[in-house]
């Protein structure tokens, strides 16, 4: 049996079952279902922005009639109640009948070349949504006629009430006669855009360029009968992939389809990185907009929604473990080595109890804080401070990890800072016990930052857990499932060497750490080099603070912060850099995180992604970062001048 | 069945393209255009020289295909092999062609084509393009549009690479984002009233290319995967190293059957252009009921076997899928000591006097 964690989500799309039994419905219920509460789901235009691997592709799939339809007739799926309440939730369905009639069209790179093509900006325009809109038509009333669900006779197209006259531009209010028509303009414009060399303006057929408006015209697609009756559906058209587009192009079209007058339900889906730099660093389609352009303010018209990413980061990343666990369990369930024996939750597989270093390395570590007790000057009875302050704080500490060595490498951290806070003397001044200008506190930073360094100093596990594994991925389901295939692997071999099948926090540690590392080195995108550059270039930064004796910042950095108006500026000053910055975003090796207040100055914290956190042995709190400056940055990826 | 454009075909092996250039250009004096790639390739100049010895009249366009950023050292061999180039001739024209537009589309033979439109071909009797040093972005287009515009004339068309597969593997691109179709090239989905038909994916495999056909595997979303393996080869074990490196695609990803391999002789592009339009043919009939087959192309590595997948996707209006460049990373330590001893340059004479029936 194949390892389901470690196929790539498009192996699904085939097939309507396979993907339904892998496809989970958290992301509804935590990105779609607030929208639809507000009503803002189908009325309008809605933007869904997330970088490769989020799901975007899976949620457009399940809106598709047809995955609907298989889901419907197939009420014995294990995912069955879950996956109808939640589109429920979300208004694709009521009473567990449809009430969408959705198509994805992916916005290949065909839409693009229209842009290429040697006429006024109108004509390109109007080519490519007439394209759009008459291959929508016909996914519409494919969806509803495939594997004979209905027959094309029995559908009807409801045009809008108060433009009865319209539905003529469309072939009329039957299916087929409206089918047919969408067919021809396809065909003739495919022929124009696919063309080796284009065809003259004057030569461009009627059909292609007369007026041809279905959003807005068809309110509704009814089936006459059937076996549940007459019934209707809202068209649904989800634009997949519209990061493809030119950024003019993408603005004209997110400018045409949030208008009011476009009466079917349309969804735009895109990558980050898709939209200028600019728009990527500036995270706002505002500053896409031309301002002097007539038409609607997006910001306004339009429901954004943003997969993995946005200002409350703590609740997102809650949110994110919960659907990871929920995910994972589903896909570990289709492994019968596992139903077989009993296991359905991937987190009972990841033993979370610390594995301290062993005894002869404790010593050491002992020994060396003999040693450095002497060094710094720090008199016993400051020791046993010290170490009833660290006793204090494990009795009541949270987690647990706090056995021994970690004690040790907390008293270090502390004998340092409390040596680094004792005011000078003179030379000739009578040594007396002298007080810290700030009291030296045991808290959960320093324990973190003892692990931390322990991890360095004598390889003790630190990535473990299921927490840990959610925290790696970056809130992305498909490096999630990466990273956890590579456990659930591990764990199956151990089953099938009659082993306990739970890893030990040394093996995830040291698989996670292998993994990761060999992740960043698949990198495939473009600017991978110099991203990879930015990555290690931040990554070694951060290690030399983290080691640093004092742990300031506890477990660490693992960001640069710049100051926001001059992170803001870097389209303009460095436009390499931002090319780097975007396709970093865009895959996850790094996220930007703006308007960060810290000591009454707003910065942007360019943060290292999950994956690099882990292959360079970085803490995961976020907000932890250095100060530097655009030009650090633009330094280190060679893109100063 | 549909009888093959190339049946027969006239082309020359290695040990016969030299007394052939010397024997066909050399008795003639009407002008020849050469069009050839003005790049870092070490084989940029193989060609032109050997047309350079016989060629009496010999005009040249070379493309420079710029990509974004490039490594500076690519760019002074470039220049270096362009000097080189630039010798002896009637006349050259240098054609700057950006392979990707600012927002990172790829562009590059849309207007190569747009440049040639106001170019006067007609004048010239043999136009020869060598495709050593050409990506397939740009040179399956110029070759599809040259056939189109010389149809019906009198003006012979060639192509002519200088290959060496020891080079293909250290020469490494840095792909794109996204796979898509060359341009010029029918598109699987071409149209989404006519509804699916069975698409059989045949890429060529190719060292450290698996992410870049796992994209085009995403991008095509075959029915049915048939990889073709270089075999013959020069090195006899090179197909067994690629089946181990592309083991999880061809058992998980692309899930092939062991029978569905294709072996086509790595230095002989016919070989694998008749293989491609046999099992066309094959799969028509059977597909014929169930909205049709189609068969999508996908040749990387091999420049050889890049010829036989443009014979097959000319004559049967195949999809071609690649992923651009944007960038190119080479050993040249590897590099400088493969090219004196590999490369050998084939003939492949695609339209003309000696296919009076086309």
């Amino acid at each position: 049996m194949s390892n389901p964690f470690e196929k790539r989500a498009t192996e699904y799309l085939r097939d309507d079952e396979a993907f339904l039994s892998v496809v989970t419905p958290a992301p509804l219920f935590t990105y779609f279902e607030p929208k639809a509460k507000d009503g803002v789901l189908f009325d309008r235009l809605v933007v869904v922005v997330g970088s490769p691997g989020s799901g975007k592709t899976t949620i457009a799939t399940l809106l598709q009639f047809k995955t609907l339809e298989t889901l419907r007739r197939k009420t014995g799926m294990a995912n069955y109640k879950e996956l109808v309440h939640a589109l429920t939730k979300c208004g694709a369905m009521k009473n567990e009948q449809i009430l969408l009639c959705g198509c994805r069209l992916p916005l290949e790179s065909e839409y693009r070349e229209f842009w290429e093509l040697p006429y006024e900006e109108e004509v390109k325009i109007g080519l490519m949504h007439s394209l759009l809109q008459s291959r929508a038509v016909i996914s519409w009333i494919q969806n509803l006629t495939s594997e004979n669900r209905h027959a094309i006779e029995d559908i009807e197209i409801v045009p809008r009430a108060d433009l009865p006259a319209a539905a003529e531009q469309i072939g009329g209010t039957s299916a087929q006669a409206v089918f047919d028509r969408a067919c021809q303009i396809e065909r003739e414009i495919y022929r124009i855009g696919a063309s080796l060399v284009p065809p003259k303006l004057s030569s461009l057929s009627h059909l292609s360029v007369e007026a041809y408006e279905p959003f807005q015209v068809i309110e509704k697609l009814k089936v006459l009968s059937g076996p549940d009756g007459a019934r209707e559906y809202v068209p649904l058209v989800i634009l997949d992939d519209a990061h493809s587009l030119h950024h003019l192009q993408l603005s004209r079209m997110l400018t045409w389809l949030a208008r009011r007058e476009q009466r079917v339900s349309r969804w735009v889906l895109m990558r980050l990185d898709g939209q200028s730099s600019q728009a990527a660093l500036l995270d706002s389609f505002e500053e896409e907009e031309d301002s002097t352009s007539a038409g609607p303010k997006l910001a306004r018209e339009v429901t954004t929604i943003w997969l993995q990413r946005k200002d409350d980061r703590r609740a997102q990343r809650v949110q994110f473990r919960s659907m990871a666990r929920e995910m994972a369990d589903r896909y570990l369930r289709l492994m019968g080595i596992f139903n077989r024996n009993g296991i359905t939750s991937l987190a009972s597989l990841l033993d979370v109890s610390p594995e301290p270093i062993t005894d002869a390395k404790c010593k050491e570590l002992a020994k060396k804080i003999a040693r450095m007790q002497l060094d710094l000057r720090i008199s016993p009875s400051v020791r046993q401070t010290l170490e009833k302050e660290i006793e204090s704080y494990c009795s009541g500490a949270e987690g647990g990890d706090v056995s021994e060595d970690v004690q040790l490498g907390m008293l270090r951290i502390l004998m340092q800072r409390y040596a680094r806070r004792l005011p000078q003397v003179s030379l000739f001044e009578v040594s007396a016990e002298q007080e810290p200008s700030r009291p030296v506190k045991a808290n959960a930073d320093v324990a973190d930052g003892a692990r931390i360094q322990l991890m360095h100093e004598y390889g003790r596990p630190y990535y473990f857990g299921m927490d840990t594994l959610c925290d790696g991925s970056s809130e992305n389901a498909e490096q999630f499932l990466q990273l956890a295939g590579r456990l659930v692997a591990l764990s199956e071999t151990r089953i099938i060497r009659s082993q306990r099948p739970a890893l030990p926090p040394g093996l995830q540690h040291r698989e996670l750490r292998v993994k990761t590392q060999e992740m960043m080195d698949a990198w495939r995108f473009p600017e991978r080099r110099l991203v990879r550059a930015l990555v290690d270039g931040i990554a070694s930064q951060c290690i030399a603070k983290t080691l640093e004796p004092t742990a300031s910042l506890g477990p660490g950095p693992n960001a640069f912060g710049i100051p926001q108006e001059e992170f803001a500026g870097i389209p303009a000053t460095y436009p390499r850099l931002a090319e780097v910055l975007k396709f970093g975003i865009g895959y996850n090796a790094i996220n930007v995180k703006q308007e960060h207040g810290t000591k009454h100055t707003q910065w942007a914290l360019v943060e290292l992604g999950g994956i690099s956190i882990i292959a360079a042995g970085l803490g995961f709190r976020k907000g932890n970062f250095l100060e530097r400056t655009a030009k650090d940055l633009a330094e280190i990826v060679g893109a100063s001048k | 069945m549909t009888p093959p454009r190339w049946l027969p075909c006239v082309d020359h092996r290695p040990s016969e393209v030299k007394s052939f250039v010397a024997d066909y250009f050399g008795g003639q004096s009407e002008p020849c255009l050469v069009i050839s790639g003005a790049g870092f390739d070490p084989r940029s100049g193989a060609v032109t020289d050997l047309l350079r010895k016989s060629v009496k009249v010999l005009h040249a366009i070379f493309i420079k295909e710029e990509r974004p950023s490039p490594d500076p050292i690519l760019v002074e061999k470039a220049k270096t092999s362009l000097d080189n180039m630039n010798r002896d001739l009637a006349s050259s024209r240098v054609v700057s062609v950006d392979v990707f537009a600012t927002d990172g589309a790829v562009v590059g033979g849309r207007t190569l084509l747009a440049r040639l439109e106001a170019e006067g071909l007609e004048s010239y009797r043999d136009i020869v393009v060598d495709l050593s040093a050409l990506s397939i972005g740009i040179s399956f287009p110029l070759v599809k549009y040259l056939l189109q515009r010389t149809a019906g004339s009198k003006t012979n068309v060639h192509i002519f690479a200088a290959s060496s597969p020891g080079l293909d593997n250290v020469i490494q691109s840095q792909p794109s984002d996204r796979a898509s179709v060359v341009h010029g090239f029918r598109r699987v989905n071409e149209s989404y009233g006519a509804g699916e038909c069975a698409r059989l994916w045949l890429p060529q495999l190719a060292m450290g290319r698996q992410p870049t056909l796992q994209r085009i595997f995403d991008e095509v979303r075959p029915h049915d995967t048939c990889p073709i393996f270089p075999f013959p080869s020069s090195d006899p074990k090179h197909s067994d190293r690629l089946a181990a490196a592309y083991l999880s695609e061809l058992e998980e990803a692309w899930s092939v059957d062991t029978r569905s391999l294709i072996f086509a002789h790595e230095e002989d592009p016919l070989d694998l252009y008749r293989t491609i339009l046999r099992i066309e043919e094959e799969r028509k009939p059977a597909f014929k009921q169930f909205g049709g087959s189609m068969l999508v192309l996908s040749p990387l590595g091999s420049r050889m076997l890049s010829i036989g997948s443009l014979m097959a996707a000319l004559d049967r209006d195949l999809p071609v899928y690649y992923v651009e460049a944007r960038g190119y990373e080479v050993d040249w330590n590897a590099a400088d000591k493969i090219l004196p001893a590999e490369a050998i340059i084939r003939h492949v004479w695609l339209s003309g006097e000696v296919y009076p029936s086309m």
